[in-house]
């Protein structure tokens, strides 16, 4: 590996803790309540030269959490006959949404009354899996809990050799029953922390996901979440993963034999930014690459490539709110909603009650620039399922009763 | 937020300064007595005008002036600002400039389209400061130009000219990383409850930052406020510096979360009510550097490129002949190569 591109994995690598930071302020100035992130942020959050984070980068953080969240929340709910879940983080970096599930912190109104057995995975590069096992994790856990780490496999393969991890957090029972609000304490969950490039092929990570000490298995619903990952990945990864999600999902519920579930979909959830072709999208360009987190157009190391579009980014290679949906369709995602998230803030995903509540936490004097910004990132859910009434097409339901939210006129999808 | 500020110690029981120098904290904003610093402060050069010129062409090379050259300045600028009218009276021709964000690159290319001053007028019309890398530089070299060549130059308040305001969007922490202290950050903003509200161009077109006020129907009733403080939350100094012109009819919320929208309707009443053409402001970033509304009786001029370093956008001025005739040059952020020494900024903001 080149020096250059150690220097970008690094760089990509701290994004984790540019998010965090975001979040972290987001948070302080009162946005929204996650009592796990100053733990998770150990190591950044007082050296960090970046003591400025702006009003716009808080409220759009604070978007970026609900939809999301509103994604878990809405998939943790639906109502289906098999009692397991699966959610699949991929680049979860320093996240702490399975802290926040697991201890019922979730903010959104519809808090999540799912009580079946759930698989909560990340998936990370293996030097970020083993800094939240061992250094980011332990600070997160309260009193009267504690972090158990119930396995860790050695993997090594012909792409890379990696660890994984298999945690629970063990409480009390007299801390997990003494919590006063309504939101249940999920107890019956294990969660799952997976060294993993995702340069390399999906079969290795599916190998590693499947593992028996992980089991996951693809004709269980499964959520996957894909938060600013994809841009950094050149386009022929992220094709090849999405392909791979939605080819194993189908397969699983059509071969009927060994227990399979007729139910078994993939949601794939993406936030991701769209350069959108214009002088903002160009300019956004110019500054990840300044900032080293994305190299410069890529020198011809591979003349005989003819496959161009692949070896660029997805960053660049889908570049609007159309490529999104047409790669999804292209990668067999049976329905797709995209939108940008301007649309989502606007329209219906994010609830009218954040708007609000965001509008009190401070006064916005940067609208233009927030708008802008805003219609530079998208948001996206795509399913890959049997048939044309598989459940797991709630996800992408339009109109008054979506459970995203996603409203007529405010979002594209494939069906109209 | 404020309130912390103005609890600390004054600065005249800093380090920096004897206990008998007095600040600029300390001299009553009312005062227009020559001030009094001038016979203690020991730099005999603040007063020559050939210091000065010395003095805007470092800030011209984006080099900042020493703490004790600020705070003689910002005492000779308040001389200045403090006989201006809360409606300043300009002469044309003028050129209109609009927010400039502390991007000082970006104002030394200004200069060169629009021509350098005093060569040709100029009225900025507020948010000298804040967001970009440059506002300390940015402001005292307008201040200095103004010192130097005051009816040459008119500098109007911007909403980002305030206590508050600075100490989310960059300012405060500029001066403290650049100077060491916040004492430069004092000297401004006390100076920046000295600038002007508002202006009139031959009578005929008024100028201010963000808009009009629901509690203001004529040019008198701006005359009358009492500027000289930090820029209130509400009422109608807040909304001159705060508000935005929308296709709505009558008055509207701002989602800005100060000042008010105001329509057109709200603008022709105005402009026949106070003989006016035109009104010019600021305030709204506009992709193409300016936009006119109702009919032409209002126009935005956006006078940062590439806002932020992030927006992609062109910027524009708007030059005003001795007739008033209009014409706007467009511009775009200053080339890489003039922007000096590459200093290791951080980097514009992302969700990433």
């Amino acid at each position: 590996m080149s020096s250059q591109s150690k220097a970008q994995d690094a760089a990509i690598i701290h994004t984790a803790s540019h998010a965090i930071q975001a979040k972290l302020s987001t948070v302080q100035h009162g946005y929204y309540n996650d009592p796990f992130l100053q733990p998770m942020a150990r190591g950044i959050a007082d050296k960090s030269p970046r003591t400025l984070i702006q009003p716009i980068i808080r409220r759009g953080t604070h978007a970026r959490v609900v939809a999301i969240d509103r994604s878990i929340t809405s998939f943790l709910n639906m109502k289906l006959e098999s009692k397991a879940r699966q959610l699949v983080v991929l680049g979860s970096g320093r996240d702490t949404s399975y802290l926040r599930y697991r201890f019922g912190h979730f903010q959104t109104s519809s808090t999540a009354d799912y009580d079946g057995e759930v698989r909560w995975y990340e998936v990370d590069h293996s030097s970020v899996i083993t800094q939240k096992v061992f250094d980011w994790l332990p600070g997160c856990i309260p009193n009267g809990c504690e972090l158990k780490r119930n396995a860790a496999v050695h993997h090594s393969d012909h792409y890379e050799a990696t660890e994984s991890y298999v945690l629970s957090i063990v409480c009390d029972k007299i801390h997990d029953n003494s919590k006063d609000n309504s939101s249940p304490i999920q107890q019956q969950s294990s969660y799952h922390l997976i060294g993993h490039d995702l340069r390399h092929p999906p079969s290795h990570l599916f190998h590693l996901l499947s593992h028996p000490q992980h089991g996951y298995n693809p004709s269980i619903p499964t959520l996957f979440i894909m938060e600013c990952v994809f841009m950094y990945l050149p386009e022929r990864s992220t094709r090849e993963l999405l392909q791979y999600i939605s080819h194993i999902t189908v397969c699983s519920s059509s071969s009927s034999s060994s227990g399979c579930n007729k139910e078994a979909f993939a949601a794939v959830v993406l936030y991701d930014p769209i350069l959108n072709n214009d002088r903002f999208g160009n300019v956004m360009l110019y500054n990840l690459q300044k900032a080293g987190i994305i190299l410069p157009k890529r020198q011809k190391e591979n003349e005989d490539d003819d496959d161009e579009d692949g070896s660029r980014l997805s960053l660049e290679a889908t570049a609007t709110l159309s490529c999104q949906l047409s790669k999804f369709i292209e990668c067999n995602y049976q329905k797709v909603v995209v939108s940008d998230m301007l649309s989502a803030y606007n329209n219906g995903v994010v609830q009218s009650q954040d708007v609000i509540k965001a509008t009190q936490c401070e006064m916005l004097d940067e609208l233009e620039e927030f708008e802008l910004l805003m219609r530079h990132y998208c948001f996206c859910v795509a399913v890959a399922a049997i048939g044309d009434d598989s459940v797991g097409y709630g996800m992408v339901e339009v109109g008054a009763d979506s459970v995203m939210g996603f409203q007529d006129g405010h979002c594209i999808t494939n069906s109209g | 937020m404020s309130s912390s500020i103005e609890g600390e110690p004054s600065l005249a029981s800093s380090s920096q300064s004897s206990a008998t120098e007095p600040s600029l904290a300390l001299v009553p904003p009312t005062s227009t007595t020559a001030a009094p610093s001038s016979t203690n402060n020991a730099a005999p050069e603040t007063s020559s005008s050939s210091s000065l010129d010395e003095q805007i062409e470092r800030l011209k090379r984006c080099e900042y002036l020493k703490e004790n050259e600020v705070k003689s300045l910002c005492l000779r600028a308040r001389e200045i600002l403090v006989d201006e009218g809360n409606v300043q009276r300009v002469d044309a021709p003028v050129t209109i400039c609009g927010d400039i964000h502390g991007q000082f690159y970006d104002l030394v290319e200004l200069f060169k389209v629009g021509g350098e001053c005093p060569d040709k007028n100029y009225l900025f019309l507020g948010d000298f400061v804040d967001r970009g890398y440059y506002s300390v530089e940015t402001f005292l070299l307008l201040l200095a130009l103004k010192v130097r060549y005051p009816d040459r130059i008119t500098l109007i308040r911007g909403n980002h000219e305030s206590r508050q305001i600075t100490q989310v969007y960059g300012f405060y922490d500029e001066c403290l990383r650049k100077y060491g202290s916040v004492n430069v950050w004092r000297y401004c903003t006390e100076i920046f409850d000295y600038l002007s509200l508002s202006a009139i161009i031959e009578d005929k077109i008024f100028t201010v930052h963000g808009g009009l006020s629901p509690s203001i129907n004529t040019l008198d009733q701006i005359r009358v406020i009492d500027r000289k403080q930090e820029v209130p939350h509400d009422g109608a100094m807040c909304d001159l510096m705060w508000s935005d012109p929308e296709e709505i009819d009558g008055w509207g919320l701002s989602p800005r979360g100060a000042g008010y929208l105001f329509g057109g309707d709200v603008v022709a009443m105005f402009n026949e009510r106070n003989d006016l053409d035109l009104i010019a402001r600021a305030h709204q970033l506009v992709m193409e550097g300016h936009r006119s509304m109702f009919n032409d009786a209002l126009v935005t001029v956006w006078s940062a490129p590439n806002y932020c370093y992030r927006c992609g956008n062109v910027a524009s001025i708007l030059e005003l002949d001795e007739n008033l005739g209009k014409s706007f040059k467009i511009f775009d952020a200053a080339p890489n190569e003039a922007r000096g020494v590459p200093v290791k900024n951080p980097p514009p903001d992302y969700f990433l």
